[in-house]
């Protein structure tokens, strides 16, 4: 943590997103893992395999590292083309619409993620 | 003396080409213009250029080398970036029709030319020459050969702006982006043996645009007549950036 508070603000960006990728894809396969060799085959160890505390913080930090992967990468779409030298005018207002909509997604997936995991 | 080409020989090109001058017109426009090519050899897009500006003198562009060294001639050609002088008629021309714009994302002079002060001010913006801090040496800085070697690859880009204008992060963002042919520039210094500035050259990349606004699609290296592959060099950058200790 404090080597990435030492990088400057691009290179923690890029860092962070990878990273969250990375953890997305390697929980994807972890969980894609169990349904192809078929340990998950009905809803009842489907279940369980939810009710354990281990797959519980996994799917937690899953759900983490989807947020902040998205709140970094739409910010570099909205940066791109939400600007005034696009929009004109209405460049700024789009920006800060697009910033509200995405931010309020990401709060309703976290809550309902948790709501569901717990 | 030159013998006139007999009409048999001769087959007609259609050149689209954007035509814009800002002190009469109000808006661009394509203008056709239909010339007359030799079939027995392959002529030049900038060849091309100069029968379509015999009918029409008013058409403006850049050229000067002729022979891909200067990189004055670079515009947009059937939707992609090129120099006109090392881009043959034959692999140019779609179903007989040749188009042409300026390069896009820069602001239109006049026709096919552009101004390229945004490129340029980029191109400054990464010290685009040797910084040195040691006392000089009696003779030159020398290099090994295998230090020299890290420099291929690197020092034959010509600043067409071909890359750069490829680029939509650099459409995007102009001012902030410094765009591949800057990005280039900045590790053919980076990578070299003699330079003494890479931290400041790291340091001052290290922005969210000015390196990462790349997404890595890779238009810079489809583009680049000289065959040069900026999107490597910004991963090299990357990679320094992230492996540096500070």
């Amino acid at each position: 943590m404090t080597a990435m508070s030492k990088l400057g603000t691009g290179t923690r960006d890029f860092l962070i997103v990878r990273i969250c990728a990375l953890l997305m894809l390697l929980y994807s396969l972890y969980l894609l893992g169990y349904l192809i060799t078929g340990e998950i085959n009905n809803f009842a160890k489907w279940n369980s395999f939810f009710e354990s505390s281990l797959n519980k913080v996994l799917s937690l930090i899953f759900f983490a590292a989807f947020a902040v992967h998205t709140w970094f990468g739409t910010w570099a779409i909205a940066s791109d083309y939400l600007t005034p030298k696009i929009m004109g005018n209405f460049g700024s207002f789009a920006y800060i619409i697009f910033r509200v909509l995405v931010a309020a997604v990401i709060a309703l997936v976290l809550t309902w993620a948790i709501l569901i995991i717990f | 003396m030159s013998q006139a080409i007999p009409v048999a020989q001769l087959k007609s090109v259609t050149m689209s080409i954007y035509r814009y001058d800002p002190t009469l017109d109000e808006k661009p426009y394509m203008q056709d213009i239909v010339i007359e090519v030799p079939t027995d050899k392959d002529i030049m897009v900038l060849d091309a250029l100069h029968l379509a500006k015999d009918q029409e003198p008013s058409l403006s562009y850049r050229r000067s080398c002729r022979e891909g060294v200067c990189g004055s001639d670079g515009m947009n050609i059937n939707g992609k970036n090129g120099l006109a002088c090392v881009t043959p008629l034959s692999e140019a021309v779609k179903r007989n029709k040749l188009t042409l714009r300026p390069m896009p994302g820069l602001p239109v002079v006049r026709d096919l030319i552009v101004d390229m002060k945004q490129f340029y001010d980029q191109l400054e913006k990464v010290k685009p020459y040797l910084i040195t801090k040691s006392d000089n040496p009696e003779t030159e800085r020398t290099q090994s050969p295998e230090e020299r070697e890290e420099l291929d690859g690197l020092y034959e880009c010509i600043l067409c702006g071909c890359c750069s204008t490829s680029c939509p992060s650099f459409w995007w963002n102009p001012d902030k982006f410094l765009g591949p042919a800057a990005l280039l520039q900045s590790w053919r210094f980076i990578a070299d043996s003699r330079d003494e500035a890479t931290e400041e050259r790291l340091d001052a990349l290290e922005d969210s645009f000015s390196l990462y606004r790349c997404h890595g699609i890779m238009n810079c290296v489809s583009v680049c007549p000289k065959g040069l592959n900026p999107t490597e060099a910004i991963s090299n950058i990357r990679n320094k950036l992230i492996t540096r200790e500070k």
